[in-house]
């Protein structure tokens, strides 16, 4: 992506004549095996073509941040490569010798069979594969992931389902599980499309045991199916994001009983950090002394080291103030809190580009509009499925001056790069490169959002990035 | 000089007498001298059992099953008085996509020639025509056969039938598909059967190219694993499809039809079971003779 372009501006690449209609910023349904693929010991089997698994790869993983599938490697996820004779004879008797033999080879805890949509239009039965090992010790579940019935964001959302469904006791059986009133589940993330997620989830989970909580969350390092069998347990469930999950908390509420905290933002810089500590502490009733000593402890830390660099940020010979947002609903609420409570920044355009379904407009621009910032009502919020059309509002806008930055995908780098301003990328595809433990999430998310907003205007103002 | 190779297919709803009528107009052509090849695209695969003593053959899909790979001379059998016969076949019944099996086998034999190589002056698809999927519509669409003619009786469910394979050739009749050549009347006995028929084409802009009656010849040709031009060439019946055939043959130019819609079609059918019934209980019995 970049590599190519270092030197050359996309104008002088495609002379100025140029659209980007097939830039990846979401993947198909399929995209959903990267959920189970985050919560250690589970393996997906992949009832879907050759390529599939290549596809989501690249938008979700390797393009974005250079990460890849933990306790199973994505290159040893079994597959039946679903082809022509699949497709004329349906697929369901290979569909199940693979995965009798994938549940002989794998030492996995929990197998999740997915398909995608050819094998769904052509309609083999996953579910009655599945059943096959109904009341055995091997746990299997299936997920349905036709491309034509949503992006990976639904594909996501249909994992954590199958999962509340079909592997998690009954609300009947439940009914003997004691609950935690301390223990909070944790919802909103999207492993993997999220770039930031491992490294948010560790810091959030630190958070919340610092203020008092015992987070449960499901994904990554140490957590796998320990965690998901405590899902009935909690006292409440957090849900982390305006619209993502929102389903997944209410199908728990319904079935466990367990009552849901929705904060809307994954909370970056003081401002926000401070008052979602605040809502949840109020929320739960647990010690507000101590979360306000919190608070005061991390804001210090946190001015501090904004007092720390304040004179280089002020002479700092470009000065953004302006920016566009081209993300997911979540990243860029989350933003868009931060640049504009905190730094002071003022929204461009926001792009939103997972595809949120229509009903949930209204509710995000609310939250949208809930900003320490007289404009908030005007702020153009645009959902959109066209990830290109950022790139189009950027360049018929003034950027003059270098004011505006644009936070988005490493595709939106190259708008940057054209148009001269400063950009910051945020979302999938990150890049290729190591996202590693990078994340906003919080008061030292903040300070490094910030620090890398100033770093690349700094640069393109030096001329020393093109 | 190489030969104009026609493609005719034959629709109709299951069990209407495609099959049937496929292989003697088959059988017919090839009294004729023509080199014929039958094709038959129904999951069932049994369009050609009359042209082989009754037996089955294994179909492109068997083949495809068993080897992963076809050569189409695997999957070409030899029948009455020389006639190709080849069956598509189909997936077990609820599993895989049929459709995409008729696509799958007529590509196969197209790929690798098979048409140009036996130097056929006929092949005839037997499709199954209540099937609406992309998959059996792939003889009308793909200008794989330049001529449809479609089976069907008076019965409503039949007539249902035709009028959707009009809509289905309507659609691709722009883009180079088929065009429709006309309907082959299949068992039709007495005269309000016919003036159901004869109504139909009028009102669809189409023709009735023979009329077949029912038959008991057909039953025991059938019977005994012929065709009624195999088994009684002698008779009635037979003369009735050479009649056909050689319509067929002289047959050039075929048109889009104008298919019915919805409620055109329930329309026409109830004003049609007013009169049968109207005809049954002797209400309008001078007048039913006379039509
Ligand atoms: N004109 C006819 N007279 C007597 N029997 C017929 C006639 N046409 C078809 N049949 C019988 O009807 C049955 C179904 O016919 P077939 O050709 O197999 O239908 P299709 O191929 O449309 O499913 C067969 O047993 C066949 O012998
Ligand atoms: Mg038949």
């Amino acid at each position: 992506m970049s590599i190519a372009l270092k030197n050359t501006t996309l104008d002088e690449c495609f002379g100025g004549d140029y659209a980007w209609s097939e830039q990846q910023r979401v993947a198909c349904a399929i995209g959903g095996v990267y959920t189970a693929l985050a919560i250690e010991r589970v393996l997906p089997i992949m009832h879907s073509g050759p390529g599939c698994q290549g596809n989501i790869n690249g938008v979700l993983a390797s393009t974005n941040g250079g990460q890849n599938a933990d306790s199973f490697l994505e290159s040893v996820i079994p597959s039946t490569n679903f082809c022509e004779a699949d497709v004329v004879f349906g697929g369901q008797e290979r569909l199940r010798r693979l995965v009798e033999d994938s549940v002989k080879y794998y030492d996995a805890d929990l197998f999740v069979i997915t398909d995608g949509c050819t094998s769904e239009i052509v309609g083999d039965d996953i579910e009655e594969i599945a059943n096959d090992y109904r009341g055995t010790d091997t746990k299997v579940v299936h997920a349905a992931l036709p491309g034509f019935k949503g992006n990976n964001v639904w594909g996501h959302s249909q994992i954590l389902h199958a999962i509340i469904d079909q592997y998690l006791p009954s609300a009947e059986e439940a009914k003997s599980i004691s609950k935690n009133p301390k223990q909070v589940n944790v919802f909103g993330v999207v492993p993997f499309y999220d770039t930031f997620w491992v490294a948010t989830l560790e810091k959030l989970e630190e958070l919340l045991r610092d203020i008092g909580f015992e987070p449960n969350i499901i994904y990554g390092r140490d957590k796998g199916l320990a965690a998901v069998d405590k899902i009935p347990a909690a006292g409440f469930n957090l849900l982390l994001s305006p619209w993502i999950d929102l389903d997944v908390v209410k199908k728990l509420e319904e079935k466990y009983e367990t009552p849901f905290f929705h904060y809307s933002a994954m909370p970056i810089g003081p401002s926000e950090t401070g008052r979602f500590i605040r809502e949840i502490t109020e929320y739960a009733g647990t010690d507000r002394i101590a979360a306000e000593a919190y608070i005061k402890k991390q804001e210090d830390r946190y001015y501090y080291y904004l007092n720390h660099s304040l004179r280089w940020i002020y002479t700092c010979r470009v000065q953004p103030r302006e920016f566009f947002i081209n993300s997911s609903a979540t990243q860029a609420l989350s933003l868009t809190r931060y640049l504009v409570n905190d730094l002071g920044f003022i929204p461009r355009q926001i792009f939103i580009n997972e595809d949120v379904p229509e009903s949930e407009h209204e509710r995000i621009l609310a939250d949208f509009h809930d900003l320490d910032w007289k404009g908030a009502s005007d702020i153009e919020v645009i959902f959109t499925a066209d990830g290109g059309l950022c790139d189009q509002y950027v360049k018929r806008s003034d950027t003059s001056f270098r004011k505006t930055v644009i936070l988005g995908t490493t595709w939106d780098e190259l708008t940057a790069k054209t148009s001269r301003i400063p950009f910051v990328p945020v979302s999938a595809p990150y890049g290729d490169v190591i996202v590693g433990q990078k994340t906003y999430f919080g008061y030292d998310g903040g300070l490094a959002l910030m620090q890398d907003i100033f770093n690349d205007a700094a640069a393109k103002g030096m001329g020393t990035v093109n | 000089m190489a030969k104009k190779l026609k493609q005719i297919a034959i629709y109709g709803k299951g069990g209407i007498g495609k099959s049937t009528t496929t292989s003697n107009l088959s059988a017919a052509l090839s009294d004729m001298g023509y080199k014929v090849m039958q094709f038959g695209c129904d999951p069932k695969a049994d369009s050609t059992n009359t042209l082989r003593d009754g037996t089955y053959i294994p179909t492109v899909l068997d083949l495809l099953r068993e080897k992963g790979t076809v050569k189409a001379h695997d999957a070409i059998f030899q029948g009455y008085n020389g006639i190709y016969c080849v069956e598509a076949g189909g997936p077990a019944p609820g599993v895989g996509c049929a459709g995409r099996g008729i696509i799958t086998a007529v590509q196969l034999l197209k790929q690798q020639n098979a048409f140009e190589e036996l130097d056929l002056d006929y092949v005839i698809y037997d499709v199954l025509g209540d099937v609406v999927c992309g998959g059996f519509a792939v003889p009308i669409r793909e200008g794989i056969a330049e001529h449809v003619f479609t089976v069907s009786s008076s019965d409503f469910m039949a007539v249902y039938a035709a009028n959707n394979l009009f809509k289905g050739i309507k659609q691709y009749s722009n883009r180079g598909g088929a065009l429709l050549g006309g309907v082959i009347a299949n068992s039709i006995s007495n005269d309000y059967q016919r003036a159901i028929i004869d109504d139909f084409v009028e009102k669809t802009n189409t023709q009735v190219m023979q009329y077949v009656p029912r038959s008991i010849t057909v039953t025991q040709s059938e019977l005994s694993g012929k065709t009624t031009i195999e088994g009684a060439p002698t008779s009635k019946q037979a003369t009735i499809y050479r009649e056909l055939a050689k319509r067929v043959d002289e047959h050039a130019t075929s048109k889009t039809p104008e298919p019915l819609d919805s409620a055109q079609l329930q329309d026409w059918a109830s004003k049609w079971a007013d009169q049968l019934l109207a005809i049954e209980s002797g209400e309008v019995r001078g007048e039913a003779a006379a039509i």
